[in-house]
């Protein structure tokens, strides 16, 4: 962790003031947390708190606050600060990225919301023209009915479009985890429409609607990655001299051997042959399919769909 | 680094409590913190530093034309926000993953944000963690994150920046270059910025710098000015519209009603989609043959390329291909 600085900790402790505006009994644990700081830390940081206060600094003054087995006690009002401190310009920014990140622009209700009242005047649709975070685009109230969902772990009703469909299916979910990689949100989750844990990609769920039924915390098997390869069956790709084999596009894939000719060999984990055989097709002839037989016959079957449409 | 601390935090709720502006004076006497037998000059420059770091913390210090002091209560402390459990699952959602991501550059404002919207909120969500990971960028996410935060003061202070750059055919050299704005993309990072010694508007990939340095003479005095009107936005391209200038060609796509509900999200805000039935035709600028028919292969059924005609014959060679070796 970097050095702290004097200002680090005001700031930490101003962030925090809001919360100790009344009286209150809050874990340290719980403070330290909101604040990215052991408890430790944050204990010598109210003990340095509790020695401030306004002139002339008569006990009524000093703000009122001790750490005991743990629990942070604010025993009378704060003086002088009437609510929680608005944010800065940085804080707002960030803020700002980080909702854009996950699927909130700037014009969406939440932004202009938590922005309204939390920060002073911050322009946020200015930010969007120098620095732009978005993610796939996705329906943000999408995103709150699974994190919501996650939260309660409540079953979401979905209706999902998979990669390479005409039309959508409806499932059952129990959502575990959202996932940003590679550019989109994914959300992890044991689909009860199959019985297995299944990714889907939040910009390809078309609706979302929690079902008010609880299922029991996700299962220790529940995969905490978006994309893992792990105890999936593997498939040997021939890459032609002047196709680079690249990791990012082809997840948990290594290179076996390079030959002479130029060409690669490798092998790349795939969980069902639709995505595979489609990233294959769209190389028109620099990847081929080695093994397995399905993973081939699913590149020809992909390739015939293709010429019905010429 | 307590004493400073004191003296912050003090010098914060002074300002906070006091009915009527005040004066140096006063906050001299009556501020805890500030040192006696300072000599005039220091006590400036340290109250100076003083109300900056605390407008950094979020305070609103104004100054009348008496040179007195007053903190804009309005414009400091937040009103309350009411968040649907959904909406405060959702923040969380996004800050548990984001502040655990390296390559999201700004963390620490974030928490802090995070933070102080927990306080100033009636309700502070549920007492679950929401499991939740991110990885914005998946190439060195430790470095991008650094870089892009550098990156991005400098284009918010308007300062000029130098690195080394390493273009995709793998020749490198030195840039200087006026930071115009940031963007994500795809799991990268990019930087769109005026390189001096082209004179142009280029964008870089953030991955492919090093050694990223940014001007520091006259740190509070603007190197450029960004030019008006400048969208970051308009920098983010489809794969298939990089390339060489020369190269560029129109290309025409039907979207099926099939693939309607997707159009958005697939043309990216590029080109002209314009609706037809149920569906919509679409007219985009592209600079690469490969990548366009691979984008349309990655993106079907309902995405239909229909010109221009090499780019079509380009596909159907490449499908047939594709059939040959696998058959």
């Amino acid at each position: 962790m970097a050095k702290q600085t004097s200002t680090d900790t005001a700031r930490r402790l101003i962030a925090l003031l809001g919360h100790f505006q009344n009286e209150a009994q809050i874990p340290l644990a719980t403070l330290a947390e909101k604040v990215g700081v052991s408890p430790a830390q944050l204990a010598d940081d109210l003990a340095t708190l509790s020695v401030c206060g306004v002139a002339p600094y008569f006990p009524d003054m000093m703000v009122d606050v001790f750490v005991e087995d743990g629990i942070v006690e604010v025993t009378s009002p704060l003086p002088a600060i009437k609510g929680a401190v608005r944010l800065s310009s940085a804080e707002a920014e960030a803020l700002s990225a980080a909702l854009a990140a996950a699927g909130f622009s700037a014009d969406d209700p939440l932004t202009s919301k938590l922005l309204a009242a939390s920060s002073a005047g911050f322009d946020a649709e200015g930010l969007a023209h120098t620095l732009r975070t978005e993610t796939a685009a996705h329906d943000s109230g999408v995103f709150e009915t699974i994190a919501g969902a996650i939260a309660a772990s409540e079953a979401v009703a979905i209706t999902y479009q998979r990669d390479g469909a005409t039309a959508p299916s409806t499932r059952i979910i129990e959502p575990h985890r959202l996932i940003a990689e590679r550019g989109a949100w994914y959300v992890t989750a044991y689909c009860r429409s199959v019985g297995e844990n299944r990714t889907f990609r939040v910009d390809r769920i078309r609706s979302a609607e929690a079902t008010g039924e609880h299922f029991e915390a996700a299962s220790p098997e529940a995969p905490a990655a978006a994309f893992t390869g792990e105890g999936l069956p593997l498939a040997r790709l021939r890459f032609a001299a002047g196709e680079a084999f690249i990791e990012r596009e082809w997840s948990g894939g290594r290179v076996l051997e390079s030959a002479e000719d130029g060409s690669t060999l490798a092998e790349v984990p795939f969980g069902g042959t639709g995505w595979i055989a489609r990233a294959v097709t769209a190389r028109l002839g620099a990847v081929e399919v080695l093994e397995p037989s399905e993973v081939r016959e699913a590149v020809r079957a992909l390739v015939r769909a293709f010429g019905r449409g010429f | 680094m307590s004493d400073a601390v004191e003296r912050l935090v003090n010098l914060a709720l002074f300002l906070s409590d006091a009915t009527v502006p005040v004066t140096r004076d006063r906050v001299r006497a009556e501020v805890q913190g500030y040192p006696a037998g300072q000599d005039e000059d220091a006590f400036l420059r340290m109250f100076e530093r003083d109300k900056d770091q605390l407008r950094a913390a979020g305070f609103t210090i104004l100054t009348d034309e008496d040179s007195r002091y007053s903190v804009d209560r309005d414009a400091t402390f937040a009103s309350t926000v009411d968040l649907t459990p959904q909406e405060i699952a959702a923040l969380r959602a996004a800050g548990t993953a984001l502040l655990a991501d390296p390559s999201f550059p700004f963390g620490p404002d974030l928490r802090l944000a995070l933070a102080k919207i927990a306080a100033g909120s009636d309700n502070d969500g549920p007492a679950t963690a929401i499991a939740a990971a991110s990885r914005l960028a998946d190439e060195d996410p430790e470095r991008q994150g650094v870089a892009v935060a550098d990156l991005t003061a400098a284009a918010t202070a308007s300062k000029r920046v130098t690195f080394g750059y390493t273009n995709s055919y793998g020749s490198s050299a030195p840039h200087d270059v006026e930071p115009y704005g940031l963007f994500l993309h795809d799991g990268r990072w990019y930087l769109v910025g005026r390189d001096l010694a082209r004179d142009e508007v280029r964008t870089y990939t953030v991955s492919r710098m090093d050694a990223i340095a940014v001007n520091t003479a006259k740190p509070a005095t603007p190197d450029f000015e960004r030019p008006t009107g400048f969208d970051v936005g308009s920098f983010v391209r489809l794969p298939f519209q990089y390339g060489p200038p020369a190269e560029e060609f129109e290309a025409d796509f039907t979207i099926d009603p099939s693939a309607a509900w997707r159009a958005k999200r697939l043309t990216a805000g590029q080109g002209e989609l314009v609706a037809d039935g149920d569906g919509f035709r679409w007219r985009v600028s592209a600079r690469s043959v490969p990548r366009l028919v691979r984008f349309v292969v990655e993106n079907e059924p309902g995405v239909r390329l229909i010109g221009p005609p090499h780019a079509c014959t380009a596909l159907r060679d490449g499908l047939e291909t594709v059939a040959n070796l696998h058959g």
